[in-house]
């Protein structure tokens, strides 16, 4: 059973501020002595004081564009949204070995839209980021997708995975994403198992990705940027 | 990245206390700090951002598909905290989300700070810049739509 609180329990945003020092004084004092009394408010600070023990996650932060450059954008914003219409859907995906000859990647860095308006790379939890085309994965390794594209583009992105069993999907269905520098697509996804993976990000201009057609064909029509990932070897082996 | 640094953490916890779900929860304080670094607006103020990160967990709450995603793979159960009081109670992840159907925004909001936080009347007062009688009123209907939700939950077979 939980230990009830002594008298009037010091709320978690006290305790928060109180365990980075932001209270001081005769507040920091009456809270002290209330923690010295009340064994459930002191678990909560022992959690706390617990959980900061864990790395924070790194954050990807969008580089604000200057001035200069968005001045640049429209006509490049243009260029690229012809491409995009004419292309139909960006897709991120991994994919097993057997489908990597079909897949027509369009490889970072070699393979941007028109005007380099679009570019991708995914960053692990541990602060790694994968910029290239291959990388390797650990089994269970989180990984966030970072988009950048051009700042007032109609632009839904998608995250589709592919492996030897076929196309799914890790995240949310897509949503319209404010475009800029590096900017996070909502969610995140894991990648499990030992088998060669190929990851691809997929967009759709003005409207949500078609996961159906994705599903059962391959990406060629569209605009694909793709990384091929291989599992981490197993220490000992 | 300041702020992110100092307050990161302590978001998070926060963010994982209403939505139950950690990886949900860095999600919901990423983005926060994500759109605040674009705005160029990064206050280094726990209270304000502990506010703001409340009101992106209650928004992803209200979403159907995030909330009947939580309850089907019934995360950590949000509370009974290690602290309840003896005069309320404690809330879990299945009543905050029927909770948040039934009420507005602004009493969500004052819900979450008593129920899930401990807030007292007056904390609650100054972190929304309410008065203290407004905040006792709102939480005087929260305590019936609370009671009323909750049994009839009860009374369910």
């Amino acid at each position: 059973m939980s230990p009830r609180c002594i008298g009037e329990p010091v709320s978690w945003l006290r305790l928060e501020r109180f365990h980075l020092g932001e209270i001081q004084g005769t507040e920091r004092g009456s809270i002290t002595d209330h923690l010295a009394a009340c064994p459930a408010c002191a678990v909560c600070l022992a959690h706390i004081q617990d959980d900061d023990a864990h790395a924070l996650p790194p954050l990807s932060v969008p580089k604000r564009p200057r001035r200069s450059v968005l001045s640049l954008f429209p006509v490049r914003a243009v260029a690229a949204l012809g491409a995009l219409a004419a292309g139909g859907a960006l897709v991120l995906g991994l994919r097993g070995n057997g489908h990597r000859g079909e897949l027509e990647h369009a490889r970072l860095g070699e393979s941007r839209v028109k005007g380099d308006a679009i570019a991708f790379s995914l960053v692990r939890d541990d602060g790694d980021r994968l910029t290239g085309t291959a990388g390797v994965y650990r089994d269970g390794d989180r990984f966030k997708a970072i988009v950048t594209c051009p700042p007032g583009a109609s632009v839904m992105f998608d995250v589709v995975v592919y492996d030897v069993g076929g196309a799914s999907f890790p995240l949310e269905p897509a949503r319209e994403l404010a475009c800029g520098n590096e900017v996070p697509v909502p969610g995140a996804f894991r990648l499990t198992g030992d088998d060669d993976e190929t990851v691809c990000l997929v967009w759709a201009e003005g409207a949500p990705v078609d996961r159906s057609a994705l599903a059962v064909r391959t990406a060629r029509e569209g605009h694909t940027l793709c990384k091929d990932l291989s599992p981490a070897p197993k220490p000992g082996r | 990245m300041e702020a992110y640094e100092r307050y990161g953490r302590a978001l998070i916890r926060r963010a994982v206390r209403v939505v139950g779900n950690p990886d949900d929860a860095r999600d919901l304080v990423q983005t926060l700090f994500v759109d605040l670094y674009q705005r160029d607006d990064v206050p280094l103020d726990l209270p304000y951002l502990y506010r703001a990160v409340t009101n992106r967990c209650l928004s992803f709450l209200r979403d159907e598909s995030n909330r009947a995603r939580l309850l089907e793979r019934n995360v950590m159960a949000l509370s009974p905290a290690a602290r309840t009081r003896c005069d309320d109670r404690a809330i879990g992840l299945d009543l905050l989300t029927k909770l948040v159907r039934e009420l507005d925004d602004a009493e969500t909001e004052v819900l979450t700070y008593h129920y899930l936080d401990d807030m007292t009347q007056d904390e609650i007062a100054t972190l929304l810049g309410l008065s203290r009688k407004t905040v006792g009123k709102r939480l005087e209907r929260l305590r019936q739509v609370v009671r009323r939700v909750s049994d009839a939950e009860g009374s369910k077979p």
